[in-house]
C-alpha cells in the first residue's frame, strides 16, 4: 500500500494560483461521496496560499507558501473528531467523512494548521482530500499537481524508493511547515523562505558600484563570506529568523565597515558607502 | 449518463472538458499520451531539457467552469426599457436605464429592421461595428469569422483597432528595423536553444512574461526556470517589481515611468565611450550611426547622454547605469523586449516610439543575431517547432476567417464602404467631428500605411448612426473611458446593439442585447496558442497542438452561438446563402481540416475522435533558423516567416526598412516627417507630455502605471467568477465588495495617512476610481501600480459621465492623448494621479 | 426613579477632612462615623501617611512595598533583562465593545467593529494595536494576522496599525470571549481567539501585595503566515 505525500518546491512557484483554482474547479459543485461533499463556490481555501513580500525597494522578492491539509500521520483532527468522523486511510490520506462529520464544528478548530473549513450550508467541516476519489480511480496525482506548469508540486508514494518524491526527499533538505506541532505531516517543503541580509556596496570616493568586495556575515555561531557582484550587491539567503548578525565589508584601500542587524524581517541594508583608508 | 471527456481550446490553453448529464463538471489541461509524438529535447551546458507533456493553462482559464455558468452571463435577449425604435429612443438614458426581456424573433427583427432602416436612410456607412479580443477562442467561429464576414458582406464603416499592445514598436521600431508584417516587432525562432546554449544574461525591459504570455498558457514558464537554474542572469527594468521579477529576477532596476529612453541613451553612451559595441555590425548592417554617435556624445546639442545625465531623469543611480551598460557589453545578452510576449508597458506611453527604436538600436550595437545575442520576447517563444506543417490561425485570412475555405471570401474585397473610424478616436468622431489622424491602426501590409491621412467623416459619407458591439468592453480597456460613456449617450447614435456572452461594463449602454454562447457551447477547430496573421508561426508553446473544439454542452439559457445569430440576421437581410455558402458548421470545420497539413497525418474521423493532434516536434539535427541570424551573417532570410515580402526576391537579405538595414536615422521618417520633433528621424529621449516633470505633477504627483491584468484576459474573466475575487492580487474583498487593488509604496502611503487595506480614491481631472491600497515595496516611490481591464465599471451615479467609479476601472483616469502627433497609439502609462483615503 | 431631596445639600468628598470636620458624607461603611475619630482617615495615624505606619509595623523591610513609596522598576518592564528578548510592552485594558467576556462571541454583531475584531481569511481575529514604527520594523501591515508571543504563550490577532499607541507599546483588550487553542485541551498551544491574558504574568504585584499585574507584560510580535 502506498503512503501518499506531497512535496512543495518553493523555488519553482511563481504564484499563479493555478493549484488553488484547480482545486475549486474539481470540488465546486461536485460531490465525491464517500470522500467529500462539494466545496462552496467561495470562502474555502483547501489550497491556501500565503504571500510573503520579502525585502525593501529595490531589493524585493516574493514567496508563495501553499498550505493544503498536511495529511498528518499523527493528525490532531483524527483524534478530536467524534467516532471515526475523521479517519486516516491505509494510504495515509486523512478524510473527514462528509456524512458522519455533519454538525461537528469542533473539527474545524482541531487543526493547528487551520486548513479545515466550515461549510455553513451543509453544516460540514471540509478540507483537501489529496483528490482521493481520483486516486481511487487510478489517477497518479491530484488536480493541484496536474495543473502546475513547473512541477513545483511533487506527489507520490513516500515509501516507494523509486518515486520522484522519495528521491527528492532523500536529498534531505525538505522540512515541514511547523515542526513544533509534531504531527508527522506528509506535506513537505523545499526552500521555505527564512531571512536574507542584503546590501549594495558603493566606493565613496568614485561613487562606483563596489564590485568584487569581500562581505562576511557572522552570527548564530557561523560565518559566511561572499563577494559583491558588478552592481556592488551582496546577499546572504536562508538565515535564521529574529537573530543578531554582523556584516563586515573589507576591501583593499578602503576602511572596513561593520554593520549590525537583526533578522526580524528580511534585511536590505541599502547603499553601504566605503571610504578610502588614510594610507 | 456517464462522464465524457471532450477537447476544447481557450484564449489561455487547450483543455479537456469533463461533461456529465449535460453539465460541465471540470476543465483540465490536456495530458499527452504514449501515442502522441515524442517531445523535443535540447542539450545545453551538460543538461538535457525536455518539456512537460501537457498543456499548461493561464490561471484565469482554470476558472472557465465558473465563468461559463456565471450569474453574469447574458441569459436572454433584452431591450432597454425606454428604447422604442418606433418612437422615443431616449439615448440620454444609456448606462442608466434597465432592461426588459424579449424573445429572439423580436430581437432579431428589431436589429435587422434598424440595419435596414439606417442603410436606407443614411447609407451603409452609417453603421459601424467592433469587436475586442479573446473573449472566446476558435479559428472559424471566433470574431473574425462570424462578425467579420457578416459586416463585410453587409457593408459598414470599418473601425480600425489601434495596436493596443504594440504601440511604440508599431509606430516607432517599424521605422528602425522594418518588420511591418509583424507590426514592428521581430520574429523568434530557435531562440530557446540558442539561449540555453549561448546566452549569459537576459534583460527583461518592461516585460512580465509570467503574467502576459496569454494564449499558449504558461508553457514557457519552465524555460525561464531553466535559465535561472543554469545561472543565466535575469535583469528586470520596470518601475514595478513585476511577477516574473519578484520570483526569478537577479536585479531590479526601477526607472521612473516614461524615462526608459534616457536610460537607453546612457547605455549607448557608455558603449560608444568605451568602444564596447559590435563595430563591424554597425558598419555593415546599419545606417546613420555617425549622426547617432554625435548626438549621444553631445556634439549635437552640447548635452552628452552620460549615465549622470540619465540618472537625473530616471532616478536610477549613475553607477548602476554604468554597471548595467558594462555588463551588457561584456556578456552575451538577450534583450527580452521587441518580440511577442515582450512588448511591455513602456511601449504604451508618451513618445514610446523613442524607447522602442532605441531598444532596437541597442541590441543592434551588440550584433543582433549572433549566438546568444538577440531580441527574445519575454524568453517566451521559440522552442523547437515544425513550421512546415501548415495550419492557419484565426486571423490568417483577415476579417473573414471563413475566407480560408470559402468560395468567395468577404475580406479584403467584400466591404463596399471606404469610410474608416479609429478606435481611439471613436468618441471624438461621434461627439465632435470632423476628426483626422495619421496611419492605419495595424500597418501590417506595408510601411506606407503609417503615413495615410484619415478624416472622419469621409467626404460624401454619412456620420455613424448605429454601433454594433461584439464581445468585450472598451470601457475599462481604452483610455479616458468616460469619453465612451458620453459617446453612448449622444442622440446621434440611434441604435446600439451589444452581442456578448457576459454582461460587460459596456453592455449596459446598449439598446438591444443579444446573448451569445461561449466557445464551450459550440464546435470549432483551432491550433492552441496560434492566432496566425501578424503572429504567424509564433511558438510560445511546447507543442503545436491542433484541437477539434467539441461542443460540450447545449447553449446555456437562451444564448446562441455568434454564427447562428449572424446567420439569422443575414437571412432577414437577404444574404444568408452568400454568408453560409450552404455550409453547416460541421461543413466549414471539415473543409478547413482538408485545407491544412492534417490529412497527411490523420483522418478527419480519427481527429474528431481523439480531439487533438500533436504536430511532431523536430528531433536531433533538424535545420535551425535562429531569428535574425541570417541578417547578422548577411544571408537571405531563411526563417519560416511567411509574410516577409522580401523572401524569394533579390532583397531577401534585407530588412523591411527603406535602406534594408537597421536605421539609426529612420529613412522613412526622414522622407515623410523630417521635421516632426515628437518622432524625429533619429530617436531620443523626449520628456513625457504627462510625466514626473510635467507641470501637472504639482497637482497630481503620482505616476500611475496600469499594465495588462494578471488574473483575467482583458475584461473577460474578471467579475465572472467568485474564485478570482478571492485571489488578493486580483481583487480584495472588504465590507462585502470585491475591490480593485492599488499598489503604493510605504513612503507615498505614509504622508497620505493611507494604511494597507484602506479604501482609497485615486483621481485626476479625468475621473476618480475607488480601490483598496496595497502598501508594498514592489513599486518604486512616486508610482502607483494598478491593473487595467477590470471588468467592473460601477459608477456611484450610473449613467453620469465623470461619476466616481467603485469597480476599479482605472482607464477612466488615463489620458486620451495619443503617443505623439503622428504616432496614433495609446499612452495609458503616461498618467498622473493623486490618491487619498476614501471614508464615505 | 428616586427623587432628589429638596433642597439638596452638597457634601463633596474629602471636604470634611480638608476643613478638619467630622465626616459628613453618606459613607455608611466608614467605621469611624459616630465615634470621636470621625474626623480621621483610616490609617494608623488617622492622617495621610507619607510613611505608612502600618507597613512600618508589619513589613518594615519590604523593599517591594517600602513604608515610603517610590518608583521601583517593574519586574517586567521596559528595563527588564527580558525586554531584550521581548521588547514590546503590552497593555490590555478592559474591552470597549464587550463587558468582560460576556458580549464577545461567535455571531455577535460587535465582531464586525474593526476596533473589536477584524475578519481575515474566514476568521474574526481580535484586534491588536501597534505603532507604525514597530510594525514596519517587523514587516507588519495593517490588517495582517500577527502572532503575539512570549515564553508564556502565543496568541494570534489582527494588527491595527495606529499612532494611538506610543512606540514600544502593544495595546490589546483583555477579556476576549474566545479561547481557541490549536490543540484543544492542551495548555500552552497557539490561541487564535485573541485571549491575550495567556501572555500576561501570573506574578503578583509584589511579594506582599497579592494583586494581578496584567499590564506588566513583555511580548514580541511577528507576522503570522500559516
Amino acid at each position: 500500500m502506498a503512503r501518499y505525500g506531497l512535496l512543495i518546491d518553493m523555488n519553482r512557484c511563481n504564484g499563479c494560483y493555478g493549484c488553488f483554482l484547480a482545486c475549486r474547479d474539481e470540488f465546486c459543485g461536485n460531490d465525491y461521496l464517500p470522500h467529500s461533499a462539494a466545496q462552496p463556490y467561495s470562502g474555502h481555501f483547501w489550497m491556501r496560499i500565503v504571500e510573503r513580500e520579502r525585502g525593501a525597494f529595490p531589493k524585493v522578492k516574493m514567496a508563495y507558501i501553499r498550505i493544503p491539509c498536511m495529511h498528518c500521520d499523527d493528525a490532531a483532527c483524527a483524534k478530536q473528531g467524534p467516532n471515526s468522523a475523521v479517519y486516516k486511510r491505509p494510504d495515509g490520506i486523512v478524510i473527514i467523512d462528509p456524512v458522519k462529520a455533519r454538525g461537528h464544528r469542533e473539527i474545524v478548530n482541531s487543526c493547528p494548521y487551520r486548513v479545515i473549513y466550515w461549510n455553513e450550508e451543509k453544516q460540514l467541516p471540509q478540507k483537501c482530500t489529496f483528490c482521493a476519489h481520483l486516486l481511487d480511480q487510478g489517477w497518479k496525482e491530484p488536480r493541484c499537481v496536474e495543473i502546475c506548469p513547473t512541477n513545483a508540486l511533487i506527489f507520490g508514494d513516500l515509501d516507494d524508493p523509486d518515486s520522484e518524491i522519495a528521491q527528492r526527499l532523500a536529498a534531505g533538505k525538505a522540512e515541514v511547515l511547523h515542526p513544533e506541532y509534531g504531527m508527522q505531516e506528509k506535506v513537505l517543503y523545499l526552500g521555505l523562505p527564512r531571512r536574507f541580509v542584503a546590501g549594495s556596496v558603493v566606493f565613496g570616493d568614485t561613487d562606483k558600484c563596489a564590485a568584487n568586495v569581500t562581505v562576511t556575515l557572522t552570527g548564530e555561531g557561523e560565518q559566511k563570506t561572499t563577494k559583491t557582484n558588478n552592481y556592488g550587491d551582496f546577499e546572504f539567503e536562508g538565515l535564521a529568523k529574529d537573530k543578531d548578525y554582523t556584516v563586515q565589508i573589507e576591501h583593499r584601500g578602503y576602511k572596513p565597515k561593520k554593520l549590525k542587524t537583526r533578522t526580524k524581517i528580511d534585511v536590505y541594508l541599502g547603499d553601504i558607502v566605503l571610504s578610502r583608508s588614510s594610507h | 449518463m456517464s462522464e465524457q471527456i471532450l477537447t476544447q481550446c481557450t484564449s489561455g490553453g487547450a483543455v479537456w472538458v469533463h461533461v456529465k448529464d449535460g453539465v460541465i463538471t471540470k476543465i483540465r489541461p490536456i495530458v499527452l499520451d504514449e501515442a502522441d509524438p515524442k517531445s523535443w529535447t535540447i542539450e545545453a551546458r551538460g543538461r538535457k531539457f525536455t518539456p512537460p507533456r501537457k498543456t499548461t493553462l493561464q490561471p484565469y482559464i482554470v476558472t472557465e467552469k465558473a465563468r461559463i455558468y456565471s450569474e453574469n452571463r447574458i441569459k436572454y435577449p433584452f431591450k432597454r426599457v425606454d428604447f422604442d425604435p418606433k418612437g422615443n429612443r431616449n439615448p440620454q438614458n444609456r448606462g442608466k436605464s434597465g432592461y426588459e426581456r424579449i424573445g429572439w424573433n423580436e430581437a432579431l427583427d428589431m436589429v435587422a429592421g434598424e440595419m435596414k432602416r439606417i442603410r436606407e436612410t443614411y447609407g451603409p456607412a452609417a453603421i459601424t461595428g467592433s469587436t475586442s479580443s479573446h473573449h472566446n477562442w476558435g479559428l472559424l467561429f471566433y470574431k473574425m469569422g462570424p462578425f467579420g464576414r457578416f459586416f463585410n458582406m453587409l457593408g459598414f464603416t470599418t473601425l480600425h483597432d489601434n495596436p493596443d499592445s504594440w504601440e511604440g514598436w508599431h509606430w516607432g521600431a517599424m521605422h528602425t528595423w522594418g518588420y511591418h508584417w509583424k507590426l514592428g516587432i521581430t520574429d523568434n525562432f530557435d531562440l530557446l536553444e540558442d539561449a540555453l546554449k549561448n546566452t549569459d544574461q537576459v534583460i527583461m525591459w518592461s516585460v512580465d512574461p509570467n503574467t502576459t504570455t496569454g494564449y499558449p498558457g504558461q508553457d514557457s514558464l519552465i524555460w525561464r526556470i531553466w535559465l535561472k537554474e543554469l545561472g543565466i542572469k535575469l535583469i528586470f527594468i520596470d518601475p514595478w517589481c513585476n511577477f516574473t521579477a519578484a520570483t526569478l529576477g537577479d536585479k531590479w532596476i526601477a526607472p521612473r515611468p516614461g524615462t526608459d529612453a534616457a536610460l537607453a541613451e546612457a547605455i549607448a553612451y557608455v558603449w560608444i565611450k568605451e568602444g564596447t559595441y559590435d563595430k563591424q555590425f554597425v558598419e555593415n548592417r546599419t545606417v546613420g550611426f555617425d549622426q547617432f554617435k554625435k548626438h549621444i556624445l553631445g556634439e549635437e546639442d552640447g548635452t552628452p547622454r552620460t549615465p549622470g545625465w540619465a540618472s537625473e531623469i530616471t532616478d536610477v543611480p549613475t553607477r548602476d547605469i554604468t554597471a548595467l551598460a558594462r555588463e551588457w557589453a561584456a556578456k552575451r545578452t538577450m534583450l527580452g523586449c521587441g518580440a511577442m510576449f515582450g512588448l511591455g508597458g513602456a511601449c504604451r506611453s508618451a513618445y514610446s516610439t523613442e524607447w522602442a527604436r532605441l531598444m532596437v538600436l541597442l541590441i543592434a550595437m551588440q550584433g543582433i543575431g549572433k549566438p546568444g545575442v538577440n531580441v527574445w520576447g519575454g524568453a517566451a517563444m521559440a522552442a523547437p517547432t515544425d513550421f512546415s506543417f501548415q495550419f492557419p490561425g484565426y486571423s490568417s485570412a483577415g476579417w473573414d476567417a471563413f475566407g480560408l475555405v470559402a468560395k468567395k471570401p468577404a475580406f479584403p474585397m467584400g466591404n463596399q464602404v471606404t469610410q474608416k473610424l479609429y478606435r481611439l478616436l471613436l468618441p471624438e468622431s461621434i461627439l465632435n467631428p470632423p476628426v483626422t489622424w495619421t496611419g492605419e491602426g495595424f500597418c501590417g501590409q506595408f510601411l506606407e500605411q503609417q503615413f495615410i491621412q484619415y478624416t472622419y467623416p469621409e467626404p460624401g459619407s454619412p456620420e455613424i448612426k448605429m454601433i454594433y458591439r461584439h464581445g468585450g468592453s472598451y470601457i475599462s480597456t481604452m483610455t479616458e473611458t468616460n469619453r465612451f460613456v458620453k459617446m453612448y449617450q449622444s442622440p446621434k447614435i440611434e441604435c446600439v446593439v451589444n452581442q456578448d456572452c457576459h454582461w460587460q461594463s459596456e453592455t449596459h449602454f446598449a439598446d438591444i442585447i443579444l446573448p451569445a454562447s461561449t466557445g464551450f457551447e459550440q464546435s470549432d477547430i483551432s491550433e492552441w496558442g496560434a492566432p496566425g496573421g501578424y503572429a504567424a508561426n509564433k511558438s510560445g508553446s511546447n507543442f503545436r497542438i491542433i484541437i477539434y473544439q467539441k461542443k460540450c454542452i447545449e447553449p446555456l439559457w437562451e444564448s446562441r452561438p455568434d454564427w447562428d445569430i449572424y446567420c439569422d440576421l443575414a437571412e432577414r437581410l437577404g444574404f444568408k446563402e452568400e454568408y453560409t455558402e450552404g455550409n453547416s458548421r460541421e461543413d466549414w470545420i471539415k473543409k478547413l481540416f482538408h485545407s491544412t497539413s492534417l490529412p497527411r497525418y490523420i483522418t478527419y474521423e480519427e481527429f474528431k475522435r481523439k480531439g487533438y493532434f500533436v504536430v511532431p516536434p523536430p528531433q536531433g539535427d533538424y535545420k535551425r533558423t535562429v531569428s535574425n541570424r541570417w541578417f547578422y551573417e548577411g544571408r537571405p532570410c531563411n526563417s519560416p516567416d511567411p509574410f516577409n515580402p522580401l523572401i524569394g526576391t533579390d532583397k531577401a537579405d534585407k530588412l523591411g526598412t527603406y535602406s534594408g538595414k537597421i536605421e539609426f536615422v529612420s529613412q522613412s521618417l526622414l522622407k515623410h516627417f523630417p521635421d516632426d520633433e515628437e518622432r524625429p528621424p533619429m530617436p531620443r529621449y523626449i520628456p513625457s507630455w504627462e510625466g514626473h516633470n510635467s507641470k501637472l505633477a504639482k497637482k497630481y504627483p503620482l505616476q500611475l502605471i496600469s499594465s495588462h491584468v494578471r488574473f483575467s484576459f482583458h475584461t473577460h474573466h474578471d467579475n465572472k467568477s467568485p474564485w478570482l475575487d478571492e485571489i488578493p492580487v486580483h481583487r480584495i474583498i472588504k465590507n462585502g465588495y470585491a475591490w480593485w487593488p492599488m499598489r503604493i509604496h510605504p513612503s507615498d502611503a505614509r504622508p497620505r495617512g493611507i494604511r494597507h487595506g484602506d479604501t482609497v480614491k485615486m483621481y485626476n481631472d479625468r475621473g476618480a476610481v475607488l480601490g483598496i491600497a496595497h502598501v508594498t515595496e514592489r513599486v518604486r516611490p512616486g508610482v502607483i501600480h494598478s491593473y487595467q481591464a477590470g471588468a467592473k465599471y460601477d459608477p456611484l451615479e450610473p449613467g453620469k459621465p465623470g461619476s466616481v467609479d467603485k469597480g476599479g476601472c482605472v482607464n477612466l483616469l488615463t489620458p486620451s492623448r495619443m503617443v505623439s502627433k503622428h504616432a496614433s497609439g495609446m499612452a495609458n502609462n503616461s498618467c498622473l494621479v493623486e490618491i487619498c483615503r476614501w471614508e464615505a | 426613579m428616586v427623587p432628589l431631596p429638596e433642597p439638596y445639600e452638597f457634601k463633596p468628598a474629602f471636604r470634611w477632612y480638608y476643613e478638619g470636620r467630622t465626616c459628613d458624607t453618606p459613607d455608611t461603611l466608614n467605621p469611624k462615623l459616630g465615634t470621636d475619630k470621625a474626623h480621621e482617615l483610616g490609617t494608623y495615624s488617622g492622617k495621610i501617611e507619607f510613611s505608612s505606619e502600618d507597613l512600618k509595623k508589619h513589613t518594615p523591610d519590604d523593599k517591594e512595598r517600602p513604608p515610603v513609596p517610590h518608583y521601583i522598576p517593574s519586574w517586567e518592564g521596559h528595563s527588564s533583562p527580558l525586554a531584550k528578548k521581548y521588547p514590546l510592552q503590552m497593555i490590555s485594558p478592559h474591552p470597549r465593545y464587550s463587558f468582560h467576556s460576556h458580549f464577545d462571541k461567535d455571531g455577535s454583531w460587535v465582531n464586525d467593529i474593526p476596533a473589536h475584531r477584524q475578519f481575515k481569511d474566514g476568521y474574526y481575529y481580535w484586534s491588536v494595536r501597534i505603532h507604525p514604527r514597530d510594525a514596519e520594523a517587523r514587516g507588519i501591515k495593517h490588517g495582517d494576522v500577527v502572532r503575539l508571543y512570549n515564553d508564556r504563550a502565543s496568541v494570534l490577532c489582527a494588527a491595527l496599525i495606529t499612532e494611538r499607541v506610543r512606540p514600544g507599546v502593544i495595546h490589546s483588550y483583555c477579556s476576549s470571549g474566545k479561547y481557541d487553542p490549536s490543540e484543544p485541551g492542551k495548555a500552552y498551544t497557539l490561541d487564535r481567539g485573541g485571549c491575550v491574558n495567556l501572555l500576561t504574568s501570573d506574578r503578583l504585584m509584589s511579594k506582599n501585595a497579592p494583586g494581578m499585574a496584567p499590564n506588566s507584560c513583555l511580548i514580541e510580535i511577528e507576522k503570522w503566515e500559516a
